[in-house]
Formats: structure tokens, sequence, C-alpha cells
């Protein structure tokens, strides 16, 4: 009879304890800031493999303790393949992620906050496909025709065949426009209106379209003043940086073999910065450490991982005026950070000593923050064993593949 | 006149001498299947004579008058009524009541779902419980091993491990416990699996096991996997009796699994490694001779090194001996039992402990439980039950690091106290305290149910139960463990503590309705209805940290570190509801022909409300043929049913709202001071439940009335079955869960008792079972094969074959010349281990999960001794062995199985081999090898155990009398489990596949008193 009363009292609307199924979990501006949240803590940081891929660095005696790191260094097939397995798939948990939240917010009614977020999620979904366009695809330059990546058009299971090169950067523009309406001014862990500038700049880099290029440098350029790299882009972000990804704690962990025998790799010794050079006060102590080991050894935490900073621009503006043939404004453009760091080129350098300058002087910049490798495929540096191979957990299970 | 008077009085005199004449009736009684009844009450004289039957269901029921009538009663069994006319010794057989409505024996079936007109065409198996609990060991699913055809359980290793359960099979392509696991039910309320663990087995009457549609599917979609019904013991009216038992006992070591080298045979063998680590080759000429070929010293150094070894041939510790140790065994149970007409009861408490076989290992279990029956007026009763138990399992010195696999590992010419040569740097003390783990596990119930039979034959039914389980683990790794000290992180994050609490509720409230009416005589129908309504609710704490050196507790756990040894803590919460209703129709025509049918729909909250609605039935019909007016009497075949069943029951196992529909959850970390969402996994929106379709027939036969069969056949088809399915990456993620094809699990169940003596003073029965079960892939929809890793080289489920196939590589033994395997194709090619295996290279192998079990058992009784035995086997598997024993250079310094000097290959013209070069030359081949099984790396899992033994002797009623008159019933017996296991598989346990887990013999006295 008891439980005659309690029946009545029984109900299955239960929701899922500590979980907030469809439509209660991306409900308002509050949730789905918090979603896209999740995608730029879950957007892949590579830097200090794709450095060892790249000229970043030479090895030390203690390289040979990981036989798989020296693999990848020497570009070794097998290797290139294992280490590209799964980074095919956390790229596309980025992209899947977007779109499974732009699918959400598009239900909601909209909201300047909202739009800033649909915004955002464009950005991230646009750096994930050109990054994995750059890795697993050939050079723009080679054939528009030729295989790309996967272009997702809905979340969930699909199985689609490569979209050409020129496919993909198209989706990446469209993404890129999508995007426009990203904050102007946030701070360093969010896309901002600079960070999608940026990101065209690369792409029509990329592309070989330097007009653009140097246009879209030259605004970002305008009336900002310049200053020299320093240490403080990990720890704080410091001015020049426009978009970091917010870390905890450990970053560039995998460099070392072990606190008192030291790094399995160091810097290239042509990119050190030299002395009398203001990066070199940042960065070199001791003339040991570095300013991607350097908090690892001091304990001090990891808080941003740089992605784009303002350097770049100057490094693609003159890139693309040297190109251009314009070698005196190319000089020019470098030497406006160069100076800066107290290092300007005196000589007069034109045509092809002058791109292949440029490229050394942006190698040096970055050297150890994994853009590198990018530049080195782009300019035809290396064969096609660094093309990452589209992975088996793809080829197995895509009929279209 | 005188001749009317005489007879009379001699009419008078006699009934007169008559009547005085007052005798003791003796007696067994047995249930339908020939087994003792054990707790049955004989009365006589309107409850002024009594007593109860004991655990060999024998009675005495001493001053019965001729022409007294003697009333046998069981709860569940017809009443039994006898006329004394001075036999000496009665043979009782009871029968199954499925019809006396509204009486104790029904209302006290508290299983609110055991309406037992499903026993009429289900497949219902009675776990003999007397079998049971002549078994001494602190697990009770251990102890159901053997029990019932069909019902699998293994035991998966250490002392306290949930052993693997399952009913005729996995039915689901997912593996694992969480989909495969029968449910359990006890009284009627859903009860967890470690919940049944840790039961007492004296506080159960019985255990049904439910395998058929027919008769789950009332069960509806918790029920695909079978159920196993639990009854506890309750109170009976009249006698009141209180039973103290106790078992005392051994635990022994067990089989010692893998012959290891002696002294001389290891040395010999690290002499021809070349291991400089090794004493074997580092005191031997070969060495010496090497490096002081030309030196003044040579001669002086060959000498010490022949004493050195000489020394080290001389010492041969038996490792096994010293490490795996006898231990205790420990059960006490009391009960009392008893009541009146309107009030009756039973309370229990129980205590045991079992030792392990590695010293500190140890599991314990007390519980107590209280039964009150209370009748209401004329036309209800009342039931309650509570209970509370907990169950303790320590593990000091665990899975890792393991001083069992420490018996493997040591070198024989090593000892205790000296520096070991097989783990440099330490001593065996070093070794010692690498682990511990402790795991304790409370439960409390309470279930309650009302009956009311407002008119005869409409009966009302009503229960609620609380089922509460309490469980923490906690784990330690002390920072002087080898394997942190090889780990490589700093001495202050050293030392790990992880520590788990959770509670589980279960709730299950159900009504029912159930009318029957008997027409015209022959017709018997039955009408039912019930809801019920389940709500399980989890809430787990989990905490893991590091540093914490060498203390066992948290408080010690550094909180400062970062990375990959920040402390952890996590609280999965979760909470889900079930509501039922179904209904229910059984009809016998003139007890010849049984009809049944049910219908059960079942909603969850875990699915969406737009589909959560699913339907289970089952439909069965009987024939019971020996009921016919032909067969009625014949003294050859006896009896004579047959059964056939047919139904339909969803899955929903493994399914929850993320599986479904997105579902999001905040994460443990932070980004720009924001706490993120993150999605828990890719959705199925178009996911169903898997569908499971059983057929069943089943014959039952007896002959002469000693000799009975039985025999089931099913087919269990799981259509829509759910997987998790690999998909593109580029969707970001690897995996799906999708209904992905249909599996079929076919079997045969047989059981045969032969009554081969029964007289009053000796029996003799003999019984042996036997199940086969076969499964197969019928159906994947996206193709024939699926791999669920990219890498792999076998399909994981391939339509056609069975889903348990061991693949891999024929081998045609060591090649002379490389030392390492050749195999043959299926092609017919042969193939050098050193290129690679594709996937034509490989073929079957066997079955891992061994497809035929049963028993073999017998009961001796003679005069006051009775002696059971039951073995178990295991038929057709195959396991493969890991060959972790056979070293090879790397691994030398350890101990090496017995025999490989002989059967390893060393150099090129090496024949007949059977270990392959212990020097790595070839990477393919040694990835060929460590990767896939081939036929020579695998052996035949058959075993057969000596699972029970026992000799009771009972104290006579005579000896009681005069030396204890308060004691009913007293016996004393030996017991024991799991004695022996022989098996032809030469490497580790042919059962679980590791030496660590090998089930352990227990040896007990047990003393039985009732007062």
């Amino acid at each position: 009879m008891l439980s005659m009363l309690l029946l009545p009292g029984c109900t299955l609307d239960i929701p899922p304890a500590d979980q907030y199924s469809d439509p209660d979990a991306v409900k308002d501006e509050k949730t789905a800031r918090a979603y896209l949240t999740g995608i730029y803590i879950e957007y892949p940081h590579e830097q200090f493999y794709m450095s060892i891929l790249g000229n970043d660095f030479e090895t030390t005696p203690r390289a040979k303790y990981d036989v798989s790191m020296l693999d990848l260094h020497n570009h070794v097939q097998k290797e290139i393949k294992s280490f590209s397995e799964n980074l095919w798939q956390e790229y596309y948990k980025v992209v899947a992620d977007c779109m499974a939240l732009r699918e959400r917010i598009d239900l909601l009614p909209s909201s300047d906050e909202l739009s800033v977020v649909r915004s955002e999620a464009s950005a991230i979904e646009a750096m994930a496909y050109f990054d994995l366009l750059r890795m697993y695809a050939g050079n723009y330059s080679e054939s528009l025709e030729s295989a790309g990546v996967v272009i997702k058009t809905e979340f969930g299971v699909q199985t689609l065949s490569l979209s050409s090169i020129k496919e993909c950067t198209e989706h990446i523009s469209g993404l890129l426009d999508q995007a426009s309406g990203v904050r102007e001014k946030c701070s360093a862990g969010w896309l901002s209106q600079d960070a999608v500038e940026m990101m065209r700049a690369r792409l029509a880099l990329y592309k070989g379209e330097y007009s653009t290029s140097l246009a879209v440098c030259s605004r970002l350029l305008d009336g900002r003043q310049l200053s020299p790299g320093s240490l403080k882009m990990w720890t704080l972000g410091d001015e020049n940086v426009i978009f970091a990804f917010n870390n905890r704690g450990a970053y560039y962990t995998g460099i070392e073999y072990s606190k008192a025998e030291g790094d399995y790799f160091r810097t290239s010794a042509s990119l050190r910065p030299k002395n009398g050079d203001a990066r070199h006060e940042s960065y070199v102590i001791d003339e040991k450490f570095g300013k991607y080991n350097l908090a690892n050894k001091t304990g001090e935490e990891i808080r941003y991982i740089d992605n784009i900073r303002i350097q770049e621009a100057v490094f693609i503006a003159a890139e693309s005026l040297a190109v251009m043939h314009r070698d005196e404004a190319a000089l020019d453009m470098l030497n406006r950070y160069l100076s800066v760091c107290g290092c300007p080129i005196g000589e007069k350098l034109e045509g092809s000593g002058l791109v292949s300058r440029i490229m050394a002087e942006k190698y040096k910049e970055f050297a150890g923050e994994g853009r590198n490798f990018f530049d080195l495929k782009r300019r035809g540096e290396y064969g096609r064993e660094v093309i990452f191979p589209i992975p088996q957990s793809e080829s197995k299970y895509n009929p279209n593949l | 006149m005188y001749k009317k008077t005489a007879i009379f009085l001699i009419m008078i005199f006699y009934f007169c001498v008559i009547s005085a004449q007052v005798g003791d009736l003796k007696g067994v009684v047995l249930d339908n299947g020939d087994e003792r009844v054990v707790g049955a009450t004989v009365t006589a004289r309107k409850g002024k004579l009594a007593a109860v039957t004991d655990l060999d269901g024998r009675f005495l029921l001493s001053g019965v008058h001729y022409g007294d009538s003697v009333t046998i009663s069981f709860l569940g069994l017809k009443t039994h009524y006898l006329l004394y006319k001075g036999q000496k010794f009665v043979h009782i057989r009871m029968k199954e009541d499925s019809q006396l409505l509204g009486q104790v024996e029904v209302v006290a079936k508290a299983n609110i779902n055991a309406i037992d007109l499903r026993a009429k065409s289900g497949i219902v198996h009675d776990v003999n419980m007397r079998r049971v609990l002549e078994k001494p060991t602190t697990d009770i699913a251990i102890s159901l091993q053997g029990s019932v055809p069909g019902l699998n359980v293994t035991n998966t290793g250490d002392l306290g491990k949930l052993p693997k359960i399952r009913l005729r099979g996995n039915s689901s392509l997912r593996r694992g416990d969480l989909t495969n696991e029968p449910l359990y039910v006890m009284d009627g309320q859903i009860i967890k699996p470690e919940t049944f663990f840790n039961l007492n087995p004296a506080d159960i009457d019985g255990i049904k096991v439910l395998k058929d549609a027919a008769a789950c599917a009332l069960y509806g979609v918790k029920a695909a996997n079978g159920v196993i019904e639990i009854s506890s013991k309750r109170g009976n009216k009249g006698v009141t009796s209180v039973t103290y038992s106790m078992n005392m006992g051994l635990t022994t070591r067990g089989r010692r699994g893998v012959k290891m080298m002696n002294s001389a045979e290891k040395l010999e063998l690290e002499r021809r490694m070349g291991d400089p680590a090794t004493p074997g080759y580092r005191y031997s000429d070969d060495y010496i001779m090497k490096h002081y070929k030309n030196s003044p010293e040579l001669e002086a150094r060959l000498a010490e090194g022949r004493m050195e070894l000489e020394r080290l041939r001389g010492i041969n510790t038996d490792w096994f001996k010293q490490l795996v140790r006898p231990n205790f065994y420990n059960r006490h149970n009391l009960s009392v039992r008893g009541g009146n007409d309107a009030t009756s009861y039973f309370l229990s408490a129980n205590y045991s402990s079992q030792g392990g076989r590695v010293k500190g290992n140890k599991r314990e279990r007390m519980g107590v439980r209280m039964n009150l029956d209370q009748k209401l007026g004329d036309k209800g009763w009342l039931m309650i039950g509570v209970s509370g138990g907990s169950g303790k399992t320590k593990t000091p010195n665990g899975s890792s690091n393991s001083p069992t696999s420490l018996v493997y590992e040591l070198n024989p010419y090593e000892t205790k106290s000296d520096k070991l040569w097989s783990y440099p740097r330490y001593k065996f003390d070093d070794l010692m305290h690498q682990y511990s783990s402790e795991s304790e596990s409370k439960d409390a119930g309470i279930n309650s149910s009302l009956t009311y039979t407002p008119i005869p034959g409409l009966d009302l039914m009503a229960s609620t139960g609380l089922s509460y389980s309490f469980s923490e683990s906690s784990h330690f790794t002390p920072s002087t463990a080898i394997s942190e000290i090889m780990s490589g992180v700093p001495e202050v994050a050293r030392g790990i503590f992880s520590k788990s609490k959770s509670s589980t509720l279960n709730m299950s409230t159900n009504v029912r309705a159930t009318y029957n009416k008997v027409f015209g005589e022959v017709h018997d129908l039955t009408l039912g209805a019930n809801a019920d309504y389940f709500l399980y609710k989890f809430d787990n704490v989990s905490m893991r940290g590091y540093g914490v050196g060498e203390i066992n507790s948290a408080a010690a756990i550094n909180q400062s570190l970062q990375g990959s040894r920040q402390p952890k803590v996590s609280g999965p919460k979760d909470k889900n509801a079930q509501l039922g209703l179904g209904l229910v129709a059984g009809y016998t025509y003139n007890m010849l022909y049984d009809f049944y049918a049910t219908y059960k729909a079942d909603a969850s909250s875990v699915l969406p409300s737009d589909k959560r609605w699913n339907g289970a039935w089952g439909v069965g019909l009987g024939w019971n043929i020996s009921n016919h007016a032909f067969l009625k009497d014949n003294s050859v075949l006896t009896e004579l049913s047959v059964k056939t069943s047919f139904g339909r029951m969803a899955n929903l196992s493994g399914v929850t709202a993320s599986s479904t529909t997105g579902t999001f959850a905040y994460s443990t970390e932070s980004y720009e001071n924001i706490r993120p969402l993150y999605m828990i996994q890719l959705y199925n929106k178009d996911l169903k439940p898997e569908q499971t379709e059983s057929v069943d027939l089943s014959l039952s036969a007896q002959l002469f009335k000693r000799f009975n069969l039985g025999i089931n056949w099913y087919r269990r088809t799981t259509i829509d079955a759910l997987l998790d399915v690999p998909i593109p990456s580029s969707s970001g993620y690897t995996s799906l869960r999708r209904n992905i094809g249909s599996l079929k699990n076919e079997g045969l169940e047989m059981r045969l008792r032969a009554r081969v003596m029964d007289a009053a003073a000796s029996s003799l029965v003999l019984g042996a079972s036997l199940a086969y079960n076969s499964n197969k892939v019928l159906d994947l929809y996206d193709g024939d094969k699926l791999y669920v890793s990219p890498e792999s080289l076998v399909p994981d489920y391939e339509v056609g074959k069975a889903y348990d196939v061991l693949y891999g590589a024929k081998s045609l033994g060591i090649n002379p010349m490389t030392g390492y395997p050749v195999f043959l194709t299926p092609d017919g090619r042969e193939k050098q281990a050193t290129e690679k295996l594709t996937r034509d290279d490989v073929q079957s192998l066997g079955h891992t999960v061994p497809p035929y079990t049963g028993t073999l058992n017998l009961s001796w009784n003679v005069g006051n001794f009775s002696l059971d035995v039951d073995f178990y086997y295991v038929l057709g598997g195959v396991r493969r062995f890991n060959y972790s024993y056979v070293r090879n250079r790397g691994t030398v310094m350890k101990n090496a199985v017995s025999g490989q000097v002989d059967k390893m290959w060393f150099k090129p013209g090496d024949e007949d081999k059977e270990y392959w070069t212990p020097f790595f030359t070839s990477a393919t081949a040694e990835d060929n090898i460590a990767l896939y099984p081939n036929s020579r790396s695998v052996g035949k899992s058959d075993y057969l155990r000596l699972s029970m033994v026992s000799l009771r002797y009972k104290f006579s009623r005579n000896f009681l009398e005069d030396h204890l008159p308060f004691v009913k019933y007293a016996n004393i017996a030996f017991q024991g489990s799991n004695l022996f296991t022989w098996t032809g598989y030469k490497e580790s346990d042919p059962e679980s596949g590791t030496l660590a887990g090998t089930i352990q013999p227990v040896y007990t006295l047990n003393l039985n008193i009732t007062f």
C-alpha cells in the first residue's frame, strides 16, 4: 500500500548529475563562452615537436637517449607517421567542437556576446584548418588541385574525401570572414581583431598573395611601438603578444633529459642571438639556458603559449616586399625591428640574398616556437617526406580516401 | 450376548493396544528434483510433536501414536500428509506448490516477481544450496561455480577479486561485466553485484537462476543477461530452533603452476647467455679465460670461480615455499528461527575470514539479517527484512611487484639474507612492501512487503525496499617501491596514495495483483499485472596524491606538486530511474498443458523522452506428458515433460544520456579565469537499445523414479548489438557507440541425476552436468569485418565467426638456422618469422572462452556418515602462454622455467627446440612473436577441479539424548573446497591466466549444532 502511494511520485525526468544535456547545456552567453573556453583548452600545442622537426635545434650528447625524438629530428618517415597519427584527431576535435558550438548558438536568441563567441569559434576553426593544411598537405604553389585535408560540412560522422588545397584555403578565408565579429581588444588569451588579421596575413603569405599579406601587416604595424621579444611572453604575456594560449604550468618539459644532466636539444648555433642583441640579454642566461627551457629550470610557471605576436608582421611584410622586389623597403621594414633589438643590418642586400637574410632573421626570432618548420616547408627547403601522412585512424575507416 | 461382549471387549482391548502403540518415525524429505529438503517442519498431534529436517533432509519424530496424522510442511512446497502406521523409515517427496495461493507458503515469497507459473514453461534452475554451503569459501560467487549448467563463474585473480559471472555467454558485442552480467535480485530488491558477493550463504534459502525470455521478461530491460534471484531464509511456525555453525581450517598454497630451475640448471643457462651481471657467467671458465687469459692470476681466478659456482649450486631455495604460505580460514554462523501461526522470524549473524596465499592478504565478511513475517487479520501478511553486512579485503602485497611474482623471479641460488643477483642493488627485504591496498564494502538493506487477499484467488501485493552499499578502497605505493625509485620523479614527489569512497542506493518499489481461478476442475487460469519503479543513485569521491613517502595516508600528500603528479580529486555522480508495467497470463489445462505469456514495458530516464519506452515479452508452452492417463502409473517412465519458450528483451546497459544526446560537463581546469564546459562524448541520436531474442526448448524425464534427466537447448540472438565502432578521426572522435550488428549464442545444457541406491540406512546419488555454448557474429551492418584498432592484424569481429576466437599464425617450430619460428600460412606457404606477418597469414587457433563446462558429483549416505564430492570441469578453450618465465639475454638475471636450457635455441644447428633465440637478432621476428600468438605459444586451458569434498558425521539421537540433551541435532564435517586442479596447461593458471590468481584450496572442520 505504501508503494502504491509512492508510485505516482516516480519520475523519469532525471537530469544527469553533474552533467548538462541539450538543450540545457549551451543555453546562454555564459555557457556558450564556457564551451568556447573548452575549445581553447583542447587546442593542440606541439611547439616543441614542430621545433624538433624544424631547424630550431641541434642535438646535445643526450639526444641519443631518446631515439624517437632523434628520428623525428632526422625526418625519419616512420617517426613522422607515428607523431602525426594522433595530431590529426586533436585538430579535428577542435573543428568538431567549433561546429557544435555554432550549431547551438544559432538556436539561441542573438546577442552581442553570442556573436562574439560565434566569431571566435570560427577563428579557432580557421586556425585549426590552417595548421592541418600546412602539416598534412603539400605546398600551395605546387598544384592548387592537389589534395588538401578533409573539410567538414557538419558536426558528427562523415566520410568525406580530401578537398583540394584551393578549396581548403577558400574555406579558411570564409571562416576568417565569419570571424570578423571578434572583440577589438581583449586579453591575450582570446582571439581579437588583430589576431584574425594576422591569420589573414599568414594565409595570404601561404598562398603567395604578397600584396595582401603586405597590406594586412602594414595595417597591423601602423602606429605600433616595437620592442624585442622577451621571456615575459611565456609568463605574463608582453605587449608584443597578440594572441597566446593560456596554459597551466608545465610546458616544454619534454626537452629535458634530466635536471642534472641537461636537455636533449639546444638552439641551433646559427639561431642564437649574439652578444649585444637585446634578445640575447632576454633569452640567454649563462650561455646555457634559452627562452624555451629557462622557466622549467627555474621552476617558473609558463602561463602563456605564444601563438601570434606583432614581430611576425614585420617579417611577413619584409618577406612580401622582398619577393615583390621592393628591396629597400624590405630592408627598412626588417631594420625597423632589428634596430630595436640593437642589431640592424648595415649592409645593402638585394634579391635572393635579402630574402634569405629575412628568413634567417625570422628563424632566429621564432626559434623554438614551432613556426620555422612551416616556413621552411613553404619555401621548399624540404622534400615530400615532411608532408604528414593521412593517419590510419582516418584512412582505414573512411571509404572515400 | 457373551459373544457380543467378548467381541466388544476384544475390540476395546485391541484399540487400546493399538492406540497405545507409540513409536519413532524416521524419514527423509526430498523435493521434486530429489534434493534433500533442509528445514522442513514435521509435526504430529496438533503440533505437540515437532521436528525439523536436518542438513541431510532427515528427521526423527519421537512418540508418534499409531493413526496419527503427520504433517510435513516447507515454504514453497505442497504440504505433505502421512498416516503413521508404524513405519520405521519413510521417504517423503514434496511437490512444488504452484496452486495454493493465500497460504503461508506463497505469502512468504518475498520475490514479488516470483510467480511460480513462470517455471511451468520458462527455464528456471534452482541452485542446490546444500552443496553451496558445503563449500568453505568466503566468496559466495566462487562457490556457485558449477552449481547450475550455463552459469559460468570464472575466478579472475587473487582473493577478494570479483569473479566473472556469465549466464549462457556474452549477449553483447561489448565485453566486460557492465554489459554482460546477470541481474541480481534479493527478496524482490535489485542489488549490486558487490552486495551479492558479500551475502552470507547460510542466510540464503534459495537461489533461482532464470535463463530464458519467458522467465526473465518480467524484469524487462535489465534482464537480457538472465537473472539470479535470491530469497533469504524466513521464520517457520512451531518450533524455535537455534543453530550454530562453525568452520575452522586452513588454506594451502595451491598449484605451483610452473616448475622453475634449480641452481645448477640456472647457472648453466646464465653461462650460455653470457651476461656478466649473472654469477653463472661471471664465475665461469669462459668469462675468466676471456678476461685473464694472459694474466698470472688465471689459475687462481679459475679455481676461485669454480669454488663460487660450486657453493651457489649447493643452495637451492624453493621460493614458492618461502613466499606462498598456508593461511587460516574461519566461519561462524548463528541463527534463530521460529514463530507461531501469526508471527514468524529468522535472525542470523555471521563472521568469516579467509587468509590469502601471500602474507598479510586477507578477506573478512560479517553480517546480520532479520526477517519478520506478521499475519494481519485473516487476509493479509506483512513481511519485513533488514540486513547489514560488510566485506573487507586487505592486500598489503598486491598485484604489482607481488611476492607471488617474485616466486618466479628470484634465483634458487639466492637467499633471504644475501645480496640479490635478480634485483641488483637490492636485498630480499627491500622487495617487500611494494604496494598495499584495502577495500571494504558495507551493505545495508531493508525491504517490506504487504500481501492482501480480499477474495480467494485474488492476491494483491506491494513491496518496497532499499539496498544501500557503501564501498571504499585505498591504494598505496610507498616511495621506497622499486617502481617509484625507477620512475625518475624527484624524491619529494615519490609515493602514491589514492582513495575512493562511493555509495550506491538502489530503491525498488513494486505493486502486483494476481488472480487465480480454477474452472470446471480442469481449467486453471492466472492473470496478473504489476508496476515497478527502480531508482539508482551513485555518488563517488576519489582522490589521488603523490609525494606521500612511506606514509600510507592522505594527510601525507604533497599538495605543492605540479604537472602529472599534481593531486587529483574527482567525484562522479549518477542517478537514473526506470518505470515498468507488466502483464502476465497463465493457463493450465488438466495439469497437462501449460501456457504462459508476459509483457513488460519499461521506460528509462537515460533515454530521451520521445524514445523512452521499450517492450519485452515472452511466451511459453509446457506439456506434462506423464500426467496423461496412459502414462499415469507407468513404472518405467515416471515423469516426462517438455517446455518451449520464445521471447524478446531489450538491453540498455552502457547507454547513458551522453551517448544519445549532446551532454556536457565542467572540466577541472580553467582558462583565463573561466571554467570550461566540454562535451563528454560524441552522441548518437539514433541509438536504440540492443534487442535480445531467445528460443528455448527443454525436456525433463524421470525413469524408475530414480534417474532424472534434463536437457535444454537455447538460441539467443542479439539484434542491433551496441558497440563503440571506430569512425574516421576527422569527426574529432575515434569511436561512436552504434547499433552495429547481430550475434547469436547457442547452446545445450544437460543435467543427469541417478539415485543409484536408496535405502533406510544408505543412499547414493550420482550427478553430472554439461553446458555447451557457442557464439557467432551473424551480421555487421557496415561490412564483413570490423577492426576496432586501425593497426590490428586480425578483425575483432567477423561475420560468421565466433567473437572469442584467438587468431595467430600456425607455427612449424623453430628454424634451426635463424632461431626464430617458421610459420605455415593458410595457403600452404612457409613464412619465416623474420618477415612481417600480414592479415592473410593468421588463422583461428581456438576459443578463448571455453565452450564446455560442467560438473560431476556424488552424494553418499551410510548410517550417520554422508560424503559429498563435486568436480568441476572446463573444456575446449585455449589460452596464450605469456612466456614471461622463459628468459632471454636481457632478462636472464631472473630465474627461468625448468628445462629451458634444453628446449631453447642457442646456436645455428640446434634442432627441435621449443623456445626461440634469446639473442635479439630480428626486430620483426620479435614483434611477430610478441604481438601475436602462434599455434605453439598457446595451450589448451582444459582443467578438472576437485571443487568440493565434504565428509559429515551426524551424532545419533541416542548419543545426544544421553550426553547433550539440550541439542536437537549435531554434526561434524571435514570440508574442502577447490582442493586440486588437474590440467594439461603448462603455464600459469588455466582459469585466471595469472600465477598470482590461482584459486586457493581450503580445508576445514565444520561443526553444526541446532538447539
